[in-house]
């Protein structure tokens, strides 16, 4: 880790803010949406609709916790499969493939700090929310929740 | 007209890049969900071009990249991924990797990457045809 990296505090409200804008900005190309972010704070505790996880490992290790509206997932498969009219079961796959692909936009926040930052495959999420910092956005097909539940080791 | 394989855990991010190849004049020989099969899927059709995820369960893109370049330093890959790791790239750059294809992306860029890429000439194909020869 280089020094700037070694600092301890992982996700400082800085970083937590670039990562934020790198998914507004990637949630604009990706699907089209615009998400304004509403708050910063612990999770609500509500259950998911369709939630994934992706593991961080490296400098910066833990989950990272999306919660997407079934219509934002499904916009992605439009995109992706060009197909006007997306079987709604592939929901659980368009929320996984944003995830990853949102996920690997945002950790460029970490890298650019000196945090290296190992990628693992998203996986859908059930039960409960994990604790940790999360930012609510609102954009037109509903509320998208993020939870970064980051530590250094 | 050229050949492609897909190798993407992602059901819709495999149709998509067999949309993208195919509007691209590329037939796809195969896809897999993981890279465990690559070099036997490259071994089996001899593709012009392999669409390469770097994560993925099981056996990593990068290190699948480098074990098919090994053996087949002519095959012609393209990583295809969501990551701006500056580790993961450096470490697919070593593996001899000259495309990547960062999600989400245009796919009339795509499909010109795509084309640019087995129009380039690489070394292992030219060794291949001065052999023929």
């Amino acid at each position: 880790m280089s020094p700037a990296a070694a600092r301890t505090l992982a996700l400082q409200p800085d970083i937590v803010e670039s990562f934020t804008a790198l998914v507004v900005q990637c949630l604009r190309t990706t699907v089209g949406v615009d998400a304004v972010v509403a708050a910063v704070s612990e999770p609500r505790g509500a259950l998911p609709t369709v939630a994934v996880a992706l593991d961080l490992g490296g400098d910066v290790r833990g989950p990272v916790t999306w919660v997407f509206p079934p219509e934002i997932a499904l916009e992605l498969v439009r995109r992706l499969m060009a197909d006007p009219h997306p079987d709604p079961e592939t929901a659980a796959d368009g929320a996984a493939e944003l995830a990853n692909i949102l996920t690997g936009c945002a950790t460029e926040a970490l890298e650019s700090r000196g945090f290296r930052c190992a990628l693992g495959v998203p996986r859908v999420h059930t039960g409960e929310l994990p604790g940790g910092i999360t930012v609510h956005m609102e954009t037109a097909a509903g509320p998208i929740e993020l939870v970064l539940s980051l530590s250094t080791p | 007209m050229p050949t492609a394989i897909i190798i993407d855990d992602s059901p819709i991010m495999r149709a998509q890049l067999r949309r993208v190849l195919t509007s691209a004049g590329f037939t796809v020989v195969a896809e897999a969900g993981s890279a465990e099969t690559l070099v036997a899927l490259y071994e089996q059709f001899h593709p012009d071009l392999v669409s390469l995820d770097i994560v993925m369960p099981g056996r990593d893109g990068s290190v699948a990249a480098a074990e098919l370049l090994g053996a087949h330093p002519e095959a012609c890959v393209v990583m295809c991924t969501s990551l701006t790791s500056r580790d993961r790239i450096l470490a697919c750059q070593r593996a001899g990797v000259a495309y990547y294809l960062l999600k989400p992306f245009n796919p009339e860029h795509a499909a010109q990457m795509f084309k640019a890429a087995v129009e380039r000439p690489r070394p292992g194909a030219h060794a291949s045809a001065a052999v023929a020869r």
